[in-house]
């Protein structure tokens, strides 16, 4: 097949062996003659140059055939002279030897040119085949090379790319001024870094740009070739990867942060777990449905259920509680205050009844939602048992001592009463029986006065009589007026008192040491002077009368007063009637007295925390004691 | 028995009554003595009233007062009296058989003027109301506003 561009160079060189026969017979007009082997010849030049072999060919005919025709002689027809031959074979050969130059040279400059070509092809398959973004752009940014990488990345083709400016087209941007980066690069030749670029569809790309610098062979800087990696992936990738990282380190931060808690937590838990364990209350939690989380070790002891028999119940059914108020009313206690203590009544595994004392505390949730109770319960069934005993005690000592205020109170007005209407009648029959004395005296013998004087005799003794009774029921019944009395003093006054009764009688009183105590100085009187009037009594019969006063200290810190006469004396035996009301161990004839005096005495002394006592033996003497706790 | 006398015996037991007029009677004092029976009847003298609505104005010169009487008893009779703007000056003598100590304390705190217990023995019974009934009666002078003496 001969290609059109082909037949174009034959008609070319047909065209330009006619211009130029055209051309010499132009300038044959003018006077310029034989120009047309040269025109001819350098067409025939043009037409290998430029058509090769073929079109040579057909200029060296048509270029014999016009000169033959022509210019040589006969003109007009292509008859050769002889003469004229050699003429033609030098230009034959001439042209031949142009065209063969021509020919040769186009030969070596088409297969440069072919070799540059498949040499270019196979530099721009290789860039072609990478999948980096390539392109060259001149110093200016206009790109003048794009490959298929740069295609595919970016988004345009070649021919749109080519030309246009690097940086506007891609809307570079740049982690630096460009101006430092191209600084770099004409210093170093080469600049790699991240960029910014903008594909053809808009999208944002992130690439790797490896700059390298090309120079001319003037060393000048030329163009810039531009490889690029998308890394817009990785970079995503890096920053998912940098922000999980971050997150990873937050996370792993609050994770030790709320282990660092945990831990605190259990080991605070786990100490007071611990602590709750070593209480002998029984405590334990149970969450706002009543179910039991928590149990110690008092709770297993107190209630015989094992922590794991009773965590998971419901403690009011496992319990059996009884509440002192109503429930509702507990609760809304417990729910106002955060805490709620009373006693409570629960059944212990083996369905005894025990008695708590219990302290509930409200635990709430973050939201503040009520989760949990803790309830501590002390055990206090024996104590209520015995409070129990000691109320009923309490309660019989207050009745007896109603009782005895009761029969104080009788005693009282039976005294009080004694005191004014018994003695009334009394003074009636001795007034009236001294009356009948004075005034019938004249008509009365001497066995009806004898008669009167008893009557008057009897009524005035029992004057007496009631006189010391009722001062015996009054110790009983006084209140005692504590001071500091000096024994000695008291003794020495009843003694000054008595030796006024003493006429004729030969006494010797001796008053030892005696100390001071506490006592009620009138009663203490009064005692002391029955003991001595006792003694001034039963020493009658001596012709010498001695009483001694003592004292001494026992070890166990009593005062121990003792009154001794050389008196009658008394028989041991009948030791226990002698500090008994109206007991007497002697006839009235013999010692007068109503038997009252030692009663008294004891009486006192029991009043003062003391007791009374005597020794004696019949017809030699007698000692009475009596002890006083020390001050 | 006169009606009105210086001396008011408030007694309710008639031996008492006679042994006691016995005893003033030895000093001429007797006809001095109204008696009356228990506290009410005493009160009714002093306020003039109901039977004693006709009495003198004069207050008695002195009150000899058993403490154990019927209705009121003598501890509130004396209480009234001390109570009474009109009658608070009498001379109150308490004239019991009483030795009770409350009895005392009771009467004294109430203002009385003198306490004393009967004796059982007549001969000092007599002496003690003759004492009592010469002094009150006679040496005595007693608050402006009593009865004057007789004669």
């Amino acid at each position: 097949m001969i290609s059109p561009r082909r037949i174009l160079m034959y008609a070319l060189a047909l065209v330009g062996v006619a211009s130029a026969v055209a051309l010499t017979l132009a300038a044959e007009l003018v006077g310029f003659r034989k120009l047309e082997v040269p025109l001819i010849l350098f067409v025939l030049a043009a037409a290998v140059w430029y058509g090769g072999f073929g079109p040579g060919i057909v200029a060296i005919a048509a270029g014999i055939a016009s000169i033959a025709y022509l210019f040589t002689e006969p003109r007009f027809s292509f008859y050769i002279d002889r003469a004229d031959v050699g003429y033609f074979v030098v230009f034959v050969l001439f042209a031949a030897l142009i065209g063969w130059f021509a020919l040769r040279r186009r030969r070596i400059e088409q297969e440069l040119r072919n070799a540059r070509d498949e040499l270019e092809a196979r530099h721009a398959n290789l860039l072609d085949v990478t999948h980096d973004a390539i392109f060259v752009r001149g110093f200016d940014g206009g790109i003048t090379y794009w490959n298929r990488g740069a295609q595919e990345l970016f988004g345009w083709t070649p021919v749109q790319a080519v030309g246009r400016n690097a940086n506007e087209l891609m809307l570079t941007v740049f982690p630096r001024p460009i101006e430092d980066i191209l600084d770099e690069l004409l210093r170093t030749g080469r600049w790699e870094g991240e960029l910014g670029k903008t594909r053809a569809d808009g999208r944002e790309l992130v690439v790797a740009s490896r700059w390298s610098l090309q120079r001319d062979h003037h060393q000048q800087a030329a163009a810039i070739l531009e490889t690029n990696n998308d890394i817009t992936e990785r970079k995503a990738a890096e920053a998912r990867i940098r922000k999980l990282n971050a997150d990873l380190e937050l996370r792993t931060h609050e994770l030790e942060a709320s282990n660092d808690e945990l831990a605190a937590e259990v080991a605070m838990r786990l100490r007071y777990a611990n602590l709750l364990e070593l209480a002998n209350d029984a405590i334990f939690v149970r969450a706002w449905d009543g179910t039991i989380t928590y149990w110690n070790r008092g709770a297993q002891e107190l209630l015989g259920w094992t922590p794991e028999q009773a965590c998971s119940q419901k403690a009011q059914e496992l319990l059996h509680t009884v509440f002192p108020a109503s429930r509702d009313e507990v609760q809304q206690e417990l729910l106002c205050v955060g805490r709620w203590e009373g006693e409570l009544i629960q059944t212990a595994a083996n369905g005894r009844q025990v008695i708590f004392a219990t302290r509930w505390s409200l635990q709430c949730d973050a939201a503040g939602q009520p989760s949990a109770v803790l309830e501590a319960n002390d055990d206090i069934t024996e104590r209520k048992r015995a409070e129990e005993r000691i109320q009923k005690l309490n309660l019989d000592v207050e009745r007896r001592t109603l009782e005895l205020e009761a029969s104080n109170k009788e005693l009282e007005a039976f005294a009080y009463s004694v005191s004014h209407d018994l003695r009334a009648p009394l003074r009636h029959v001795a007034a009236y029986s001294e009356l009948l004395q004075k005034q019938a005296a004249s008509v009365l013998d001497e066995r009806c006065k004898r008669y009167v004087e008893n009557l008057v005799d009897s009524a005035k003794k029992m004057g007496m009589l009631i006189d010391d009774l009722l001062a015996f029921s009054r110790i009983g019944r006084a209140e005692t007026r504590t001071t500091l009395v000096s024994l000695a003093d008291l003794a020495r006054e009843v003694v000054r008192d008595m030796e006024r009764e003493t006429d004729g009688r030969d006494v010797e009183w001796r008053i030892g040491e005696l100390p001071e105590v506490h006592g009620d100085r009138s009663m203490l009187r009064l005692a002391l002077a029955n003991l001595l009037a006792n003694a001034l009594k039963f020493t009658r019969p001596r012709a010498q009368t001695r009483i001694e006063i003592g004292s001494r200290e026992t070890p166990s810190g009593e005062f121990v007063v003792s009154v001794r006469d050389n008196g009658v004396g008394f028989d041991m035996r009948y030791v226990d009637k002698l500090f008994g009301v109206f007991q007497r161990l002697h006839s009235g004839e013999t010692f007068e007295g109503t038997g009252i005096g030692l009663a008294t005495v004891q009486r006192i002394v029991t009043r003062h925390g003391g007791r009374a006592w005597a020794e004696g033996a019949v017809d030699a003497g007698a000692t009475f004691y009596f002890s006083l706790p020390k001050p | 028995m006169n009606e009105f006398g210086r001396i008011l015996l408030v007694e309710d037991d008639a031996k008492d009554v006679d042994l006691t007029l016995n005893a003033l009677a030895e000093y001429n004092l007797a006809n001095e003595v109204v008696v009356v029976h228990d506290g009410e009847e005493a009160l009714d003298y002093l306020n003039r009233r109901g039977n004693f609505r006709t009495r003198p104005r004069e207050n008695p010169a002195v009150l000899l007062l058993d403490l154990k009487l019927p209705k009121v008893d003598g501890l509130e009779v004396l209480r009234h009296i001390r109570e009474s703007d009109a009658l608070r000056l009498i001379p109150v003598v308490v004239l019991t058989s009483s030795r009770e100590e409350r009895d005392m304390v009771a009467s004294y705190t109430l203002g009385v003027n003198a306490y004393v217990v009967k004796p059982v023995n007549f001969h000092e019974f007599v002496n003690a109301i003759k004492e009592l009934g010469v002094f009150w009666a006679v040496i005595n002078e007693p608050p402006p506003g009593s009865m004057p003496k007789r004669g």
